[in-house]
């Protein structure tokens, strides 16, 4: 599938998930300030968010795995930056929390942080491969 | 690895874009095909030469690196 393709497909899930993560939060979060739900029904609740995030997650791998080869490598290596970088800030924190009681971060953070190092890492790798503009995302 | 794939597509007036889409890649691909930076995988060469009729070594050239080792072994095996 051509990368223009993979894409589109790519955001046809993507934008829908986040919209449905971000009033599901809102959502959850209402119930909570007032105290709508029982909080054995706010723990289930509390999990429809990751949902979403689990779909947007598999839409991601099947965004790689419809790219062409070239696009396919750029982006597995971003990936690897991006796990590499999320596990390393991990265990420097993780330790830092254990050894020397630094105030402890929400799990939840693990996503948006492994985002957010792998998108930088795929502007520097896509720059680096001669891959320049929005033709390296569409 | 070098390779004349620039050339055959100038020769069929082809564009990046063009050559993407009956090779089913990306711009993007052939771009860093031509320019060496990426040698595509076995199926794709193949591919490519099936396009333009041709066999893999009309088109890719696995020349090695030209260092002062490589040049003295060629010499060496030279009759």
């Amino acid at each position: 599938m051509q990368t223009k393709h993979a894409h589109r497909r790519y955001m046809k899930l993507f934008i829908p998930a986040m919209a449905l993560y971000l009033f599901s939060m809102i959502g959850i979060s209402f119930a909570r300030k007032h105290d709508t739900l029982p909080e054995p029904m706010l723990y289930a609740a509390a999990i429809i968010p990751a949902v979403f995030i689990i779909i947007w997650i598999l839409g991601h791998m099947r965004y790689i795995h419809e790219l062409d080869e070239f696009m396919q490598k750029l982006q597995v290596k971003a990936v690897l930056f991006g796990l590499a970088g999320i596990m390393i800030i991990a265990t420097i924190w993780g330790l830092m929390e254990e050894l020397a009681g630094a105030p402890a971060l929400p799990v939840f953070y693990v996503v948006p942080g492994f985002y957010f190092i792998y998108g930088l890492a795929y502007i520097i790798i896509a720059k680096r491969a001669g891959v320049k503009g929005w033709g390296a995302y569409l | 690895m070098k390779n004349r794939l620039k050339v055959l597509r100038a020769e069929r007036d082809w564009s990046q874009a063009v050559l993407g889409d009956k090779l089913d890649v990306s711009r993007q691909t052939i771009n860093a095909i031509e320019t060496g930076r990426y040698d595509p995988s076995l199926p794709l060469a193949f591919k490519i030469a099936r396009l333009f009729g041709r066999t893999i070594e009309d088109i890719f050239e696995d020349k090695p690196e030209e260092s002062p080792e490589n040049i003295s072994a060629d010499a060496k095996l030279a009759p």
